[in-house]
């Protein structure tokens, strides 16, 4: 045993008589007396969980908060291709679930992930491990046909892209506008990516169910995800030249066609109708929305609603288009009020007429390609899950790729995620921050173009809003279980990659409060 | 590293407490505070057994473990001792119980303050004679189970108002502080450091055993017994006035701090709500608003 700390003694002198202890009580094992052991186990956060390409959020924020970008973004692209794109135009699933929401403020993910994405346009994917013999079609290149693109390219294979249009990117170039998704960021970020891979693309190949037969002869296998590419027209609107659908008014207008007509009236509550009225309103437009339920239950996105009335778009909630009469070059609505009955939605006694140029429709999309998916041939993104997210499409072409993966490589177990294990935070001792304002562009300077809306974070900005992050789930080495250890049986290891601490069980006692108190919920007791 | 505090350990693994044993953290964190050059004086508590029989010890630092009455009496001849040797930078604390506090060594300590005798005395306050086998003490509050209040204690008797007694002996520093509040903890054991003259104090540490709490909520009860006003943490500033030094961002009620324990497991809603207004009464008198 060790002798401590002679020299802090009081000489004995005359205290010859006195007993003096000099040894540590340390060599008493009180590791013995306990009934459960901290276990440290790293869990899934709530916000990965949530993500559907399940962002390694936790990990990518502790990294930014070291400072190591590069890093961050490394681990960003593991489970997303398109981080800039996303950053920007999905509606934030993780957000809703962030533990932080309890204590101050969510952690602004999205525009983290926006940052890191905008910092990684230029730096190229790393290259694939291995290059593999195997090649693989992907038909349509929608944000599920390019995810798929990337997992299969990751993994060595060679992929071609076949696409209808001229260029690349599906309803992220064609639906989404310019205000939310810049060509520009569209352009690099799918450049990038298309380069990195030395993925081919086949733009203008309108592929029939024929040709998509033919491919998985001359493939390993097909991906297809040529979205849902349809609109629904409802028979009372048909045969009109002035009623035109959302989504093709939509592809004209990112095309620089522009229709004639001052007064536009677009019918829906998603957001194609949305995008369609915001987007006219910025080409000097007069529109408004009608639409059959309440505002309120607008199923477009909350910021995209949000928008829609700060630029000062009415909408006419409970409304329903009944007639419509060609007049003097303009078209005549009739417009009730919308009731609720049994037999759904029908049109009240109350009712008014009004003239518009253009009447826009925005009632829901529907499959233009029918593709049963077999053995070679895969299915996904808006096809096979109807009118869906970015990354939900996304998502589903990761699962199509891993799926491809495992039919030509039977033997190869696929790469499984963690458990979703929702990490038990304690925020006791997490200090309270400011909450981070989020800016917006000028309302004047946003409805007289196509500016982004949504100016997004700076480097300083995007550093503190990942510093908000708790890392929930991964140690960080934070220290509390340290500092609050009875029996000084914890030890730090802030320098170790990744940084942890170890348990000294021998002298432990299985109190718990290290597992009380971590913010992270990593320790947890377990029965001896 | 966090809060700022010390990575150098003056508590020893192997010590005797009892798993989550509020006392030894707090020790662990009071000596990090005041550093290495401290004499510690210990009367017979749960200390005297937590720090090790003989030849062990649990600190790096010099201890002296004392008859149960004459801490503050065997703390007054150390510092003087040290004067005498030309130690003018060593910091003396004495670490006493309840029971050696508010009881057995209340003599001791009412002397040394008295005299303005220049050393800090912590009472770590587990409110029983919890060694022994939790016996009630003075510092026990109403309705509480011990050993020898099976009932819960009588409501006749209240817990001993020990701030106001010492602060009617004119102390050069007094405080509360509970180490499930480390910034206020630690902030207070450095002006204590700092003070010259009598220093006081009173810790609030929980005792699993004798609370009847599981081990691992220790530290969620002395803060629910401060978020609830049973234990509020307060100090003596410079004017002379006690302040309180944490306000709660929401205040809780007494009940749910009492339930949180077994040991009020058998109070009836009359017992809590005479408890909250005991609570609300002393939380007034020192700290009006
Ligand atoms: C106006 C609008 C706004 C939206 N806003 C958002 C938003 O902000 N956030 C969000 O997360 N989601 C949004 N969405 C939904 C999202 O865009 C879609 O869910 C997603 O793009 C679907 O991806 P996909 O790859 O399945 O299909 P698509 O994006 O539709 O891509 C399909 C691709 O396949 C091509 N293709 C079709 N047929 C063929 C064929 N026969 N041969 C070859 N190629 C073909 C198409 O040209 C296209 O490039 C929005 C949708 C719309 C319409
Ligand atoms: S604090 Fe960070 S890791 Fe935890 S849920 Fe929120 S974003 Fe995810
Ligand atoms: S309290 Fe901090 S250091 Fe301890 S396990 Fe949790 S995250 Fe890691």
């Amino acid at each position: 045993m060790e002798i401590i700390n002679q020299d802090s003694l009081v000489a004995p002198g005359d205290l010859n008589e006195a007993p003096i202890s000099m040894t540590t009580t340390e060599g008493n094992l009180t590791g013995s007396w306990k009934f459960f052991s901290p276990c440290l186990q790293e869990k899934v956060s709530p916000c990965r969980t949530a993500c559907p390409i399940q962002n390694n959020i936790a990990e990518y924020m502790y990294f930014l908060n070291q400072g190591e970008k590069d890093r961050a973004l490394e681990i960003l692209r593991e489970s997303n291709p398109l981080p800039a794109i996303t950053g920007r135009v999905c509606p934030r699933f993780c957000q809703q679930e962030c533990n932080r929401l309890q204590l101050d403020q969510g952690v602004l993910i999205g525009s983290v992930e926006r940052f890191l994405g905008d910092y990684g346009l230029k730096i190229p994917y790393p290259a694939p491990e291995k290059k593999r013999s195997e090649r693989v079609a992907v038909v349509g290149s929608g944000p599920a046909g390019l995810a798929a693109a990337y997992f299969l390219a990751r993994a060595g294979i060679q992929v071609t892209v076949y696409e209808k249009e001229a260029e690349p990117g599906g309803l992220l170039r064609w639906g989404i506008p310019e205000y939310r998704l810049p060509k520009d960021v569209l352009r690099q970020e799918l450049d990038n990516l298309i380069n990195s891979f030395n993925i081919g693309l086949e733009c203008r190949q309108d592929m029939t169910s024929e040709k998509i037969e033919a491919l998985s002869s001359d493939y390993q296998a097909v991906f297809c995800a040529p979205g849902l590419g349809a609109s629904i027209l409802p028979r009372e609107f048909a045969g009109y030249d002035r009623v035109r659908q959302g989504l093709d008014l939509l592809y004209d207008l990112q095309q620089g066609r522009i229709p004639e007509g001052r007064r536009f009236a677009v019918i829906g509550g998603g957001n194609v109708a949305v995008d369609a009225a915001r987007s006219l309103l910025r080409y000097g437009k007069e529109v408004e929305i009608i639409y059959r339920r309440t505002y309120a239950e607008m199923p477009a996105y909350p910021d995209e609603k949000r928008h829609l009335s700060e630029e000062g778009i009415p909408v006419q909630e409970q409304s329903l288009v009944t007639d419509i009469t060609p007049h003097k070059g303009a078209l005549r609505l009739s417009v009730s009020q919308a009731v609720k009955s049994e037999q759904g939605i029908v049109p009240g006694p109350v009712g008014s007429e009004q003239e518009v140029d253009v009447l826009v429709l925005a009632v829901g999309q529907t499959e233009h390609l029918r593709i049963e998916p077999k053995e070679r041939l895969f299915v996904g993104g808006d096809l096979q899950l109807g009118a869906s997210s970015v990354v939900e499409a996304m998502a589903t072409g990761r699962q199509g790729a891993t799926a491809i993966l495992q039919q030509l490589d039977p033997e190869q177990e696929a790469p499984e995620l963690p458990a979703p294990e929702p990490a038990a935070v304690n925020l006791t001792y997490v200090p309270r921050k400011k909450p981070l304002l989020l800016r917006e562009t000028a309302l004047e300077e946003r409805v007289s173009g196509f500016v982004e809306t949504d100016p997004g974070f700076s480097e300083d900005e995007a550093q503190l809003a990942a510093a908000r992050c708790l890392s929930c789930g991964k140690c960080t080495a934070c220290g509390l279980c340290w500092f609050f250890c009875p029996d000084v049986s914890i030890a730090l290891e802030t320098e170790a990659d990744p940084p942890g601490v170890t348990i000294d069980s021998e002298h432990c006692k299985g109190c718990g409060l290290c597992a009380f108190v971590c913010p992270r919920g990593v320790i947890r007791m377990e029965e001896d | 590293m966090l809060w700022n505090v010390t990575t150098v350990e003056y508590l020893n693994s192997g010590h005797l407490g009892c798993p989550g044993c509020g006392a030894s953290l707090s020790m662990r964190h009071a000596l990090k505070a005041l550093g290495e050059k401290t004499v510690v004086v210990i009367p017979a508590c749960c200390w005297s057994i937590i720090a090790g029989p003989f030849p062990t010890t649990a600190l790096s630092v010099p201890l002296l473990h004392v008859p149960f009455a004459t801490a503050a009496a065997c703390a007054s001849g150390v510092r003087r001792a040290l004067i005498t040797k030309g130690h003018q930078d060593v910091q003396v604390m004495v670490w006493a119980g309840d029971g050696g506090t508010f009881d057995i060594g209340f003599q001791a300590l009412s002397g040394a303050a008295d005299r303005n005798e220049d050393f800090i005395y912590v009472c770590y306050d587990n409110e029983a004679y919890m060694n022994t086998g939790v016996q009630q003490s003075s510092a026990t509050p109403c309705g509480a189970w011990t050993t020898t209040t099976p009932g819960g204690k009588d409501f006749a008797y209240q817990k001993k108002d020990l701030i106001g007694i010492v602060l009617g002996h004119h102390p050069a520093y007094i405080a509360t502080a509970t180490v499930s509040f480390p910034e206020d903890f630690y902030l207070k054991f450095e002006k204590a450091r700092k003070a010259h003259g009598f220093t006081f104090l009173h810790l609030l540490a929980a005792c699993p055993p004798g609370w009847k709490i599981d081990s691992q909520d220790s530290l969620k009860v002395t803060r629910l017994a401060v978020d609830s006003g049973v234990f509020p943490l307060i100090e003596l500033n410079e004017s002379g006035e006690l302040q309180q030094t944490y306000r709660p961002d929401s205040p809780i009620p007494v009940k749910t701090y009492l339930q949180s324990q077994k040991r009020f497991k058998d109070l009836s809603d009359e017992d809590i709500e005479l408890i909250q207004a005991q609570a609300e009464e002393k939380n007034k008198k020192y700290l009006p608003a």
